[in-house]
């Protein structure tokens, strides 16, 4: 009798004990709750761009000039060619290379571009005479290492014949810098029985296209 | 150990236990016991008001939005930036300036706080080049109302931090009308190199604590 009394009072004592606990950390949680809300608060703001790409071509050094000259005879043509950045020479004349540079492209876009170049002549209409004595070529180059890399056409490093329609050069034209120049040099062979004399000139058009 | 024993330390443990959370509860909100039970004085007829404190951060001007544009040709990279409520600058690039102004924020809530923004991109992420130069993302605050902020940033061009937290511009953000605003411009430095073409966005989050 006297334990059964003595188990009820320490069940009541249990009960009360984890109804206090329980009381307190509900008072505790919500002190908590309460006190983080009304501290922090918070905002969200938004920057937004669009970054387009470009393809910019420029001619850094745009006209190859051999001003005035004439075949050394008997030679029956003279040879006149550029050579990058170094004078040009002229082989069987006496044409002065001093500003007959090659021609340097750059690709100054943001984007790798394919290049493509023509001419309004071929050295039939350039010069006349004998299509045996006479040539009118360019040869495409790398002035900076990689510019034109990539899916390179069989037309880099070669000598090949104007085209007056555009010719691909290079299908992949860099755009960073230091890897993002070329030259265009040119070969002139001037016949002995050139039937256009005086000053001759013709215009290379130079364009860029987004990089397949 | 007799299960009384047992029982009865047990029960000194959580008792210690409740009155340690019922006094830190009370010591940070003494207003807890009348919030969670309620009651009436006798004798004494009297209003009681409770007035919490909060901090609400508003953005009148919530996005900084550029639009298209690219670099301009021939240059590495372009800036951009906002001047406040006035108008944009845009160098070496031809985005639009219109419209564009820097994010507005205000303290709405009822008493001072730090303010801490966070972004979710660095410059790097956002652009991309692929030199890893010429590249910026960057932030400034300046009072829009004098007084509104105080910090060690204010007026400062800053890098932008997406880590957790971000960086504290503001100690003291004012609450009380007239001294309660500031802004934050926003500066972009987009590389020639962008490897992210298109449009990017980034979200800004702007976090008051009125803890300290």
């Amino acid at each position: 009798m006297k334990n059964n009394s003595k188990d009820n009072v320490n069940n009541v004592v249990v009960v009360l004990v984890f109804a206090f606990f329980a009381i307190s950390l509900i008072m505790f949680a919500y002190t908590l709750y309460d006190w983080g809300v009304k501290t922090t608060g918070y905002a969200t703001g938004y920057v937004n761009i669009t970054v387009n790409t470009v393809v910019s071509i420029n001619v850094t050094t745009g006209t190859v000039n051999w001003s005035s000259g004439t075949i050394t005879a008997p030679a029956t043509n003279a040879t006149l060619t550029t050579h990058g950045t170094d004078a040009g020479t002229a082989t069987n004349g006496n044409w002065s290379g001093t500003n007959a540079e090659a021609i340097v492209v750059a690709n100054i876009g943001s984007i790798n571009c394919s290049l493509a170049i023509s001419g309004t002549k071929t050295a039939a209409t350039f010069f006349g005479g004998s299509a045996a004595q006479q040539l009118y070529q360019w040869n495409v180059s790398n002035k900076e290492a990689g510019a034109c890399g990539g899916g390179e056409t069989s037309m880099k490093n070669t000598w090949a014949n104007v085209n007056t329609s555009a010719a691909t050069v290079c299908n992949q034209m860099d755009f960073h810098i230091d890897n993002n120049e070329i030259f265009i040099d040119f070969k002139l062979v001037v016949p002995y029985d050139a039937t256009n004399t005086g000053a001759l000139y013709d215009i290379i058009t130079i364009s860029g296209n987004t990089a397949v | 150990m007799k299960s009384e024993t047992f029982l009865f330390i047990l029960s000194i443990v959580i008792i210690i236990l409740s009155f340690t959370s019922i006094f830190v509860s009370l010591y940070k909100n003494p207003n807890v016991l009348q919030k969670l039970t309620g009651y009436v004085s006798t004798n004494y007829g009297y209003v009681n008001l409770s007035i919490s404190s909060y901090v609400s951060i508003n953005l009148s001007t919530d996005s900084v939005s550029w639009g298209s544009g690219a670099i301009n040709s021939g240059e590495t990279n372009a800036t951009l930036y906002t001047v406040r409520n006035g108008s944009a600058v845009v160098q070496r690039g031809n985005w639009s300036a219109t419209n564009v102004t820097a994010l507005h924020v205000e303290n709405m809530g009822n008493v001072n706080c730090s303010l801490s923004i966070q972004t979710g991109k660095n410059a790097h992420d956002f652009f991309n080049s692929l030199t890893n130069s010429n590249e910026q993302y960057m932030l400034n605050v300046t009072n829009k109302e004098s007084g509104s902020c105080s910090g060690d940033l204010l007026g400062s061009w800053v890098n932008v931090n997406k880590t957790s937290g971000g960086t504290r511009f503001c100690n003291n953000l004012g609450f009380n009308k007239d001294v309660n605003e500031i802004y934050v411009d926003v500066l972009f430095t987009i590389p020639y190199d962008a490897g992210n073409i298109g449009q990017q966005s980034d979200v800004i989050i702007i976090t008051g604590d009125a803890s300290g």
